[in-house]
């Protein structure tokens, strides 16, 4: 029995054959509010996205002032490919907040996914100021945007190479790349024996994009390609720009 | 008469009753620190506004040494941190975020540990003797479920300090708000499967639905556990009566939050007024008789009215086969039903009995006595409803009639004077 679900179970009609655990068997008997969340994240920690939307929704008939509600609905809908939904329910948890920022880089990869690549940037700049971790994912999505963009990337400007990006180290690896202290070669050979990782994802459709912005667009796709390969990280954000690179 | 409604439509629970009932109170913010003033070791009652389905009322938590108790301080961290990935570059991390298992969080306490607590409170010894008597009753339901003697039971969820101080705090709250009489509703207890330390269970609870034999409950529609062992001992040791609300005059109304939402308001409400005994929860008991004869007929009516019974009277009916017969109506208080039942079929024919539950108004009553020329004469005066009534006894007419060989309309003319 597979531990995740398919990214054709939740992006087309293959079956998902992932069970639910005791725990949310224990869940699915309780009709309050935490417990609809708490299945819900147990749903998208099995990337059962589309039963996640179900769980988060019914959260909802609850209670429906909790902004991060409908910023995990929002995701799961996003995950699902489902842009109208998930628009809409960004909207609604925006609503709930006094600032943007809690849910200004979510909207970016929104935006980003959508190949709306102009609010990609402009959302993803909403989250600064914020410590390193966060910083270097905003650099590289709206990096990337400009690639997209055939802009110049200005933000790689705020980049310290001493920075502490905590695990957040395959999205410098490609900060590095972009910036020239890297060759792509280089970067490569660091996620060579990471073929299973989600920093192999991450980086990887870093140097994708990037050799796009080169011209290079046979390698791009190859190594859009090879990357959609580690299907175990299909809802990560890379992985869903590559698929939806390639598949349109 | 003064009484407690406690109406349990979303279960109950002791922080939800505490709740409840401290809303009642005048001033509930003084009464606060009367409860962190008992002595219970390390716990702080912290009074919080909640919001459930648009109602305001109270929730009621405990901090033990600073800690609520139950909390998990890893939980979500990285969530809150790093929302931005939630969905995404980390969706399977969450599995990281509970290192533990259920077991770990579980104190055990015997029912002497939790005595030894309550000798030491500052509260009455009524009140300590109540604390235990509700812990009794969970013992009793622990040992009943696990097939332990009582002495063995380990309390697992009610035997932490909260539960000690939900047992307690309610247990006070009653001595304070003292209530002749306590009805509690129809209890709603839930279903499906509830997680403890042993394992999972059906709801209601073993404990719970053992403590709850003979009372009212109910498992509605909603999946979860509504009523906890410790909410259902308190229901169970102080309900004077189970049953729908009582026709009662309502001057004070309390709302106890849960800790969970749901798309009902979680909540126990509690409303304390008066209920006129004269005029409620009455039984009309009627039986056909068509082989008695008038003297036993007499005799039945005279014994009912011994047993109790606020009327009883008797009409003519043709029965079947064209026989003539009486049809014997009693009016009595709910809660002398049966023992009524008991006099009418031991004292007449009949073979079966019908019930009607009725309302009625009433006057109140009380009685007076004026001294007249002719002696002292009792008289009734019944008051309500805008108006005045009074009724010389009778009896007393008479006797005065009798010994000074007048008419009764010649001693009420004197009386009346």
């Amino acid at each position: 029995m597979s531990k995740y679900a398919s990214l054709l179970s939740q992006l087309g009609n293959e079956i998902c054959e992932v069970e639910d655990t005791e725990e949310m068997y224990l869940l699915r008997m309780s009709d309050d509010y935490q417990s609809k969340i708490d299945l819900g994240n147990k749903l998208a920690s099995q990337y059962r996205f589309k039963e996640a939307v179900e769980a988060y929704s019914s959260s909802l008939k609850i209670k429906n002032d909790d902004y991060l509600t409908y910023v995990r609905l929002a995701g799961s809908f996003l995950t699902i490919r489902k842009f109208d939904d998930a628009f809409i329910n960004y909207q609604k948890a925006l609503k709930l907040l006094t600032n943007e920022k809690p849910v200004a880089f979510t909207m970016g990869a929104y935006y980003y996914l959508k190949g709306d690549y102009s609010l990609c940037r402009k959302w993803v700049l909403k989250s600064l100021p914020s410590e390193g971790e966060l910083k270097i994912a905003v650099i590289y999505w709206h990096t990337l945007s400009s690639y997209r963009l055939n802009e110049a990337p200005t933000l790689l400007e705020d980049y310290d190479t001493n920075m502490d990006v905590g695990h957040h180290g395959a999205y410098k690896l490609a900060v590095e790349l972009f910036t020239g202290n890297l060759k792509v070669d280089e970067v490569l050979s660091q996620i060579d024996n990471k073929k299973e990782s989600l920093d192999y994802v991450i980086a990887l459709y870093g140097v994708a994009v990037y050799l796009e912005s080169q011209g290079e667009m046979d390698l791009s796709r190859k190594y859009k390609e090879e990357l959609l390969k580690a299907q175990t990280f299909w809802p990560c954000i890379s992985y869903l720009a590559a698929w939806g690179d390639i598949n349109g | 008469m003064k009484t407690l409604y406690i109406d349990c439509g979303m279960g109950a629970a002791g922080d939800m009753l505490t709740a409840a009932l401290i809303e009642l109170l005048d001033d509930s913010d003084s009464f606060i620190d009367t409860l962190n003033s008992l002595g219970i070791p390390g716990v702080k009652y912290i009074r919080e506004a909640s919001v459930k389905c648009g109602i305001t009322g109270t929730h009621m938590s405990v901090k033990i040494n600073g800690e609520k108790e139950g909390e998990e301080s890893h939980e979500h961290s990285h969530e809150h941190t790093h929302e931005h990935e939630h969905t995404h570059e980390h969706a399977h991390d969450h599995e990281h975020e509970h290192p533990h298992g259920e077991e770990g969080h579980h104190h055990h306490s015997s029912l002497s540990d939790i005595k030894a607590v309550v000798d030491g409170l500052n509260i009455s010894d009524k009140v300590k003797k109540d604390v235990m008597a509700v812990y009794n009753l969970i013992a009793e339901a622990e040992s009943h479920a696990h097939g332990k003697p009582v002495t063995e039971i380990h309390f697992h969820e009610v035997g932490t300090m909260d539960a000690i101080a939900d047992v307690t705090a309610v247990c006070y709250l009653l001595e304070v708000l003292n209530p002749e009489k306590i009805v509690v509703s129809p209890i709603h207890v839930g279903s499906g499967h509830v997680k403890c330390a042993h394992g999972i269970l059906p709801v209601p609870a073993p404990a719970t639905a053992y403590i709850l034999r003979d009372v009212p409950m109910y498992e509605g529609g909603i999946k979860g556990e509504l009523c906890t062992p410790t909410g259902a001992a308190l229901l169970k040791y102080f309900a004077t009566e189970f049953g729908q609300m009582p026709i009662m005059r309502v001057n004070k109304i309390g709302y106890g939050m849960g800790k969970k939402d749901f798309a009902f308001a979680n909540c126990v409400r509690t409303m304390l007024g008066m209920t006129d005994e004269n005029s409620n929860d009455i039984v009309e008991l009627s039986f056909n008789v068509d082989d008695m004869t008038g003297e036993a007929v007499g005799f039945a009516m005279d014994t009912l009215f011994e047993a109790g019974c606020l009327e009883v009277f008797t009409t003519s009916v043709g029965m079947k086969k064209s026989r003539p017969g009486t049809l014997i109506t009693v009016l009595c208080k709910a809660s002398d039903k049966e023992k009524i039942v008991e006099v009418i079929f031991k004292n007449t024919t009949t073979i079966g009995i019908r019930e009607n539950k009725i309302s009625r108004y009433t006057l109140n009553r009380h009685i007076e006595t004026k001294s007249t020329s002719l002696g002292d004469v009792r008289y009734k005066v019944s008051e309500g409803y805008g108006v005045t009534k009074i009724k010389y006894e009778y009896d007393d007419l008479a006797k005065i009639a009798k010994d000074n060989n007048m008419s009764i309309t010649e001693v009420k003319d004197i009386v009346e004077k």
